[in-house]
């Protein structure tokens, strides 16, 4: 398995020193548009750019959610503190505007749902595992 | 059919719903000297996009997506088989701004959304079918 044509893709954010989830952006999304030598890919982005000879170690293919969802369009709680002694803050509460799964490089390895947030408080996003988002029932 | 010189044409993005950092850019399509060509809205050329299938012909939607633009719309959670239905949440209110429907490459089914301007900031692209419009605003 690769990344191939047609395939919808977003830069990776596999990293063994980052793992936190913020991001000053809603995920960039693109399309494969050609299969290059070796790994590069051609990527039109959704802004119309069209870049030529990515390394596809460096794009992450992007698949639905497995369980579409309970969380899709509702306000989460991020359970995200690694200190568990601490509540999770409703100043940090967010709305969940996508679950999916990524899948580094298309190498065939679908990692868990995740799900983009967009936080209520700040002009600000976070990507998380799904499992760390708890849906607050009532909002 | 395929895509044809004077299409309006978008980034085919596959999801169906998706939240968005800018409205969905479109462009006017051009094939020229057997290459897929786009002049997008802000200017930009792209030339030499490989497939047609990385591109959504736009085109005007049916009446009920017509219906939402210029309204105060709720984008309504998914319903899930066996799962009680999930209350719809304020935080993703907003006004209608454009209604369409994308084709891939201009062929297949045509699929309607519509691009709402979120109350708190952003865009979201919905499934007409996931919006709700709000009578009294």
């Amino acid at each position: 398995m690769a990344i191939g044509a047609g395939d919808i893709v977003t830069p990776s954010r596999t990293s063994a020193d980052y793992t936190t989830g913020y991001q000053a952006q809603p995920l960039q999304i693109g399309v494969c548009d050609a299969v290059g030598v070796g790994d590069n890919r051609d990527v039109l982005w959704a802004d119309g750019r069209l870049e030529m000879n990515i390394d596809e170690d460096a794009l992450d293919a992007l698949s639905g959610g497995v369980s579409q969802t309970l969380k899709l369009a509702k306000v989460v709680e991020l359970a995200i503190n690694p200190n568990l002694a601490l509540q999770p803050s409703p100043a940090y509460d967010g709305v969940v505007l996508g679950q999916f799964r990524r899948n580094p490089a298309g190498a065939g390895t679908l990692g868990p749902d995740r799900v983009q947030v967009k936080l209520l408080n700040s002009r600000a996003y976070y990507e998380l595992p799904a499992r760390d988002a708890n849906q607050l029932d009532d909002r | 059919m395929a895509l044809t010189d004077g299409d309006i044409v978008a980034v085919y993005t596959g999801f169906n719903s998706r939240f968005t950092p800018q409205p969905a850019m479109f462009g006017v399509y051009k094939l020229h000297l057997a290459s897929r060509d786009v002049l997008w809205m802000s200017g930009l050329q792209t030339t030499g996009i490989s497939a047609g299938t990385s591109l959504d012909k736009i085109a005007d939607p049916a009446a009920a997506g017509q219906a939402t633009i210029g309204k105060v719309v709720q984008i309504a959670p998914p319903t899930v088989s066996g799962v009680d239905v999930q209350e719809p949440s304020a935080a993703l209110q907003g006004i209608a701004v454009s209604a369409y429907s994308r084709q891939r490459n201009g062929a297949g089914a045509e699929v309607e959304f519509v691009l709402v301007a979120l109350f708190g900031g952003g865009w979201y692209e919905a499934l007409t079918s996931v919006i709700t419009v709000l009578d009294d605003r």
